[in-house]
Parts: structure tokens; C-alpha cells; sequence
């Protein structure tokens, strides 16, 4: 059937699970931003500000439309539809569901991410409508074929690296040249990871990420990927547009974020093991 | 000439034809009714070769060609608490009229309320975790025409109900009729083995209308998914009965009770499964399990695919000298497999397996290996090859039956 590894676009909705606990401390950082001049502050409290940023949804739904750009510009696309929902005593659950190609639609994924551990995940496959408990821990293949490995699009958590070389500067390319970032490096906890290192450019003013390039465990500058439109839905922003560019193979991948809903009310049971067959 | 025949007029599917209409019509009512229909379908030509010509005169030389059809059409309310699917489905044959059959996979509507959920109607559900045999899954008769590994089902009228509470999920269902197997027919391959009248013999004094009652309850633990059930029922293998004064055979289907269990481990890149059950009701009682597990290498070949592992060891304790008991091919047997998943954009796929019977030092090997050729089409070529089996084997049944099967589906 389908190759297992299909999995994880969802993760990147859960929320930062630190920044969950975190949301009265993320009052705390507002203020003392107004007294602290920003060179004070470390790489990561401006991972942790990034993170509280983005908390509080407690639910939400998107599409997701991803076009895979070979080096000769030859592309192809997928359509999935995912929802996730904020856990405050555990990690955050979510569901894919595969719409595009053909062949995988109805293709359900089920994620329990944990605050600490393995994730676990869950595949429905509609032809033999047969639920399976898959292996999470293979952090560094790539989703659906594309330049996205799982845990680039995994939520950005604060506890999930290390951090330094805090500085400000212009964002750069593609972004308004007036345009001020906080730019720092984090390197990933995870032995399973496949990045010695990324730099990271967060804007001084939404505390929004913009930037990432990643260093592969060669060191080399494997990967960047860009965040486009960012646009304001109630208290949260999204982007609606990510570019993720691979260096070294000249392969692109796009995704574009639609019809973003929020707050629908989703509760626990609708993302168990047992609602999977029949989320359409 | 003979596929333009099969297409026209199918034997099997004589007399219900309306049946065939029938997505259409629901078809118009869905676009009438507007939002909220979601279809997908396939049309699937597929080829079967076998390596060797068949043993009866009767029985086709190698080649076989079929095409076969499935439409799911799909309705939710706005706010996801009811909801109807239709999947019709069909298969024509150019030359086993028998092979020709339409099914209606699933005809339901679905309930949802708070933690209850019920659904009534034609139905198709899973039990199970391992991978070289489907010991457990029982609601659904298996569909022989299509292929011989026990992944296509007929759909099985049911209601069903069940209940999501923080401890697991109970869910029980009343099965009203049941579904009998169907067999090949004289120029058919892969059959029991005997010719077969169709009219099949009961155990039960209710016949197909035995009321058949399944409740499972399943449940996740950590790094463990756990399921058991209990089902009183008619079996839904047969074993076949010599009518007197003739050279055919009866399907005869007794009734069983049995108790099933799966567990599935999965920790990093582990997954340790085991199936098991204890049935009574065909002369003595007797267990059976299928257990192993799956490793994953991944990133192999710089990254380009994941490499799998799997072992399966099975046992099944019943009585094969007593006619009461249906056969089994896996009373004490090894599986192992290979499972190679490319990162390519068509999804490559290949599983490579071998089966051995360690009493009678038989093997058998499967071969599947799919892609995606386009958004829209996707091929498959799956291979079963039969070693030549003692006489007294269970396997003698596919002896001179080793194939390949290619399909090439197109999805709409």
C-alpha cells in the first residue's frame, strides 16, 4: 500500500506546546521587552516569544495544496485537509486526510504528539479499511516525496533544540529591505534529526518566522525554506505561502495554505483511533 | 470478442441489472441534493497470467483479463454527525462467467452522538494487525474472485453500535444474513479444487438467516493497541460435503464461537504484532495465532528508500483429518518478508515474501510491487508462486496455479 512515511504535515499545526503553559509568562516577556533592549535578550527567548505568539487557538482546520518541483521545473501536486486540536495536559492531536493524487484520497492520519517521547500515529487505509499503528520515530524522511523532511514541518517547539548567536539585521531576500529580523542559530536535540544546525530569522515586530536555512549533517547549506503572505486571523498569524528550496538538487517545493477555519469546537474523541474511518 | 460478450451480458449479473443503475440514479439525487457528496471511483483492467495451463480440460490456459469498477460516493451532514456511503462494485471476465460478479461493498448511514455511534446498512470493516495472514478479521466474507490473499470482502449487512469512553471503545453488531463465499467457475483457476453446485448446505436450521452477533472491544495503552472480540456466528470458510450419487460437492458452512485477540507494540522502529483465537463449534476446540514483527531501516541507498523487515510465525491447532473443520494452509508455518518504500514521487512500492510450511517444507512466495504513473493512474503487479506440494498438503489445492496479476487503475 502506501508508503508509511506519508505522514506529519499536521504537526506543524499543533501548537508549541511550551507556549501553552507558557501563555502567562508570554505577558511577562511583553513587558520586559519594553525595558530590555533587545540585544539583552537570548536566541531563546525569541524562540519562546515566537512560540507564545501562536498559542491559544485551541482548534483549526486547513487545506493544504503542496506542488514538488523537480530541477527542471517538471511539477506535480498533492491536495491533503488537516485538523488538529490544542491538548493542554499532553501534547496536541491532529488528521490528515489525503485528497490529491487519486490514489491515496481518503488516506486518514491520526497524530498524539507527546510532551515527552514518541509520537503516536495512526494510518487508515480506505481500500482495505484497515487501521494500523505505525512507527514515529523517523524524523528525517521526507513528506510525501517532497523537500520537506517530517520535522521541518513539525510544530516549532522551543524544548526540541539549543540555541545561539543571537543578532539583529536586515530579513534579506525576498523580504522588504527595510525589513528588521531577529537572526540566530538552533541546533536540534534529536539524534535522529538529519541538521547539525539552522539559522533561523524571526521579524522584530510580530515575532512571526520568516526564514529557515537548514545545514544538513555534512554541514552543508542543504535547504531554505520561506514563509510568504503572512496574513492575520483573529489573534493568529499564517502564512499562506511556504517555499522550501533545496540547494544541493535544484528540487522546490510549494505549498499553499487555504481556508483557514478556527475555534470550531472539535473535542478529544473526535480525534481517537476510532474516529479515523470515519473522518471523510 | 469474448470480453465484448462478458461486458454485454455477464451470466452472474443477469437479472440484476438494476442494481447497476443504481449509482447513477444516486448519482443524479446527490448533485440534486448539492453540497456535502464527495465521490471518488476506479476503473481497474487488469491481466492474470499463469505460468502453467490448467489441470481440468475445462480449466483456462494462462491468460486471463478482466475490468473491474468501484464508485464511493460519500454524504456528511454540516456538522459531521450523519452520514450515507454508496460503493458499488463490479468485475467482468473474459472467460470465467463466474468470475463476472457485482457486489455492493458498502450501503450505510451512520449515527454520531457525543460518544455513541450507530450504522445500519451494508458495511466493510477490519480486525486485525498482521501482515501473512488475516486470522482475525471475521465480519466480512472474503471475496475470492478478486484475489486469493483475503483482502477483498463482500459487503455484509449489519447494525452496528458502538460506544468511545476513555477506557476503549465497546462496539457490538447484529449481523442479519450471511454472505457466502463465491467460487470460480469450471474455467476459472484458484477454485477449491471440486465442482461445486451452488446451493450451499447449512448448519444451522435458520440457514443464512442465522442471526450472527459479534462484540468487540479495543483500546489503546501506550505504545499498545490492544483489541479482543467475541463471535457466535456461521463461519465464514466453508468446508465442502460430497452429495450422494453425484461427483459434486456442497459449500457447507457450520457455526463457530470463537475468541479473538490482536496486539500491536510499536516502540521506535519496532512494530511486534500478534493475532490469536480460540474457536469452538468444528469438532475439537482449537487455537490458533499468527505472531512477529517489523523493523525499519530507514534513509537507506543515501536516502532514497526505507527497507523492512518482517517475520511472522504461524500456528493453527485444528483438526484437518475431521471434515467438520475447514483447511488451513498455515498450521505451522514461517513468514518472511521484505518491505522496500521509495521517497520517489510515485511512491514505489515493493513487498517480496516467502512462506514456509516448517511441517512439510513447502514454500510459496508473493511479489507486489506498485507505482504511481500519473495523478490519475496507478499500476500493480503482484506475483504468487506455488511450489508443487505432497499429496496429503493443503496446499496441493494451488499446485500448477502460480501467477502474476498485472492492473493498471485509473481513478476519477
Amino acid at each position: 500500500m502506501l508508503n508509511y512515511k506519508t505522514t506529519a504535515l499536521q504537526k506543524y499545526l499543533r501548537p508549541a506546546r511550551w507556549a501553552v503553559k507558557s501563555l502567562a509568562l508570554s505577558s511577562l516577556f511583553v513587558a520586559l521587552s519594553v525595558q530590555v533592549n533587545a540585544e539583552v535578550l537570548s536566541a531563546e527567548h525569541i524562540a519562546q516569544r515566537v512560540d507564545a505568539a501562536d498559542s491559544g487557538w485551541q482548534d483549526e482546520e486547513v487545506k493544504a495544496r503542496m506542488t514538488l518541483y523537480a530541477a527542471d521545473g517538471r511539477s506535480v501536486s498533492r491536495e491533503i485537509r488537516s485538523r488538529s486540536l490544542e491538548v493542554s495536559d499532553d501534547g496536541d492531536r491532529s488528521l490528515v486526510v489525503f485528497d490529491q493524487p487519486l490514489d491515496v484520497k481518503g488516506t486518514v492520519f491520526l497524530t498524539h504528539t507527546h510532551d515527552v517521547g514518541n509520537d503516536d500515529q495512526w494510518l487508515f487505509l480506505p481500500a482495505l479499511k484497515r487501521t494500523k499503528r505505525i512507527a514515529s520515530s523517523n524524523r528525517s524522511g521526507p513528506f510525501m516525496g517532497s523537500e520537506f523532511a517530517y520535522e521541518d514541518i513539525s510544530s516549532e517547539e522551543v524544548s526540541r533544540y539549543t540555541y545561539d548567536d543571537l543578532r539583529s539585521a536586515a530579513c534579506g531576500e525576498p523580504f522588504a529591505a527595510e525589513r528588521q529580523c531577529h537572526i540566530y542559530n538552533r541546533y536540534p536535540v534529536d539524534k535522529s534529526s538529519g541538521y547539525t544546525r539552522q539559522q533561523v530569522y524571526v521579524d522584530q515586530e510580530h515575532y512571526r518566522l520568516l526564514k529557515v536555512d537548514y545545514y544538513d549533517r555534512k554541514n552543508s547549506h542543504q535547504k531554505t525554506l520561506t514563509r510568504n503572505d503572512y496574513q492575520k486571523f483573529g489573534n493568529y498569524w499564517r502564512a499562506n505561502q511556504w517555499v522550501m528550496q533545496n540547494h544541493l538538487n535544484q528540487k522546490k517545493t510549494v505549498v499553499e495554505w487555504s481556508d483557514w477555519k478556527f475555534s470550531s469546537g472539535f473535542q478529544l474523541r473526535d480525534f481517537e483511533r476510532s474516529a479515523l474511518s470515519r473522518y471523510r | 470478442m469474448k470480453f465484448v460478450r462478458a461486458v454485454l451480458a455477464p451470466k452472474s449479473l443477469r437479472g440484476e441489472f438494476p442494481l447497476l443503475l443504481l449509482p447513477f440514479i444516486l448519482c443524479l439525487a446527490g448533485s440534486a441534493a448539492g453540497q456535502g457528496w464527495q465521490h471518488k471511483g476506479k476503473l481497474v483492467p487488469e491481466w492474470r497470467y499463469f505460468l502453467e495451463s490448467g489441470k481440468t480440460p475445462q480449466a483456462l490456459d494462462h491468460s486471463q483479463a478482466s475490468l473491474r469498477a468501484e464508485v464511493e460516493l460519500d454524504w456528511q451532514s454540516e456538522n459531521g454527525k450523519q452520514a450515507i456511503r454508496f460503493t458499488p462494485y463490479v468485475r467482468l471476465d473474459t472467460e470465467d462467467s463466474e468470475r463476472s460478479h457485482i457486489d455492493i461493498r458498502e450501503l450505510n448511514v451512520q449515527f454520531r452522538e457525543g460518544d455513541w455511534q450507530l450504522s445500519a446498512g451494508i458495511n466493510k470493516l477490519y480486525w486485525g494487525v498482521s501482515e501473512s495472514r488475516h486470522l482475525v478479521d471475521i465480519i466480512n466474507q472474503t471475496d475470492n474472485l478478486d484475489d486469493i490473499d483475503g483482502e477483498d470482502k463482500l459487503g455484509q449487512p449489519m447494525i452496528a453500535l458502538s460506544f468511545h469512553q476513555d477506557w476503549g471503545s465497546l462496539e457490538a453488531f447484529y449481523l442479519p444474513v450471511f454472505r457466502e463465499q463465491k467460487f470460480p467457475g469450471p474455467k476459472g483457476r484458484l477454485g477449491p479444487g471440486v465442482p461445486l453446485v451452488s446451493k450451499a448446505i447449512y448448519k444451522s436450521s435458520s440457514g443464512k438467516h442465522h442471526k450472527d452477533i459479534a462484540l468487540r472491544y479495543s483500546h489503546t495503552l501506550g505504545d499498545f493497541d490492544i483489541g479482543a472480540y467475541w463471535f457466535d456466528g456461521t463461519d465464514r470458510q466453508p468446508t465442502f460435503t460430497p452429495i450422494p450419487d453425484s461427483d459434486f460437492w456442497a459449500p457447507t458452512y457450520t457455526l463457530i464461537k470463537q475468541v479473538a485477540l490482536d496486539l500491536q507494540y510499536t516502540h521506535e522502529a519496532w512494530l511486534w504484532k500478534l493475532e490469536a483465537l480460540r474457536r469452538e463449534g468444528q469438532g475439537d476446540n482449537f487455537y490458533a495465532f499468527v505472531g512477529g514483527f517489523e523493523y525499519t531501516y530507514y534513509q537507506m541507498g543515501s536516502g532514497r528508500f526505507d527497507l523492512g523487515v518482517l517475520m511472522e510465525y504461524l500456528y493453527d491447532g485444528r483438526d484437518e483429518r475431521d471434515s467438520q473443520v475447514p483447511i488451513t494452509l498455515f498450521q505451522n508455518d514461517l513468514f518472511l518478508g521484505l518491505r522496500m518504500g521509495f521517497h520517489d514521487t510515485q511512491n514505489t512500492a515493493l513487498l517480496a515474501g516467502v512462506m514456509s510450511d516448517l511441517g512439510g517444507e513447502e514454500h510459496s512466495l508473493m511479489l507486489e510491487f506498485e507505482r504511481r504513473m500519473s495523478p490519475r493512474w496507478f499500476m500493480a503487479v503482484e506475483g504468487r508462486f506455488f511450489q508443487r506440494s505432497r499429496a496429503s498438503s493443503p496446499q496441493r489445492v494451488f499446485d500448477g496455479d502460480s501467477f502474476l496479476t498485472l492492473s493498471v487503475s485509473r481513478y476519477f
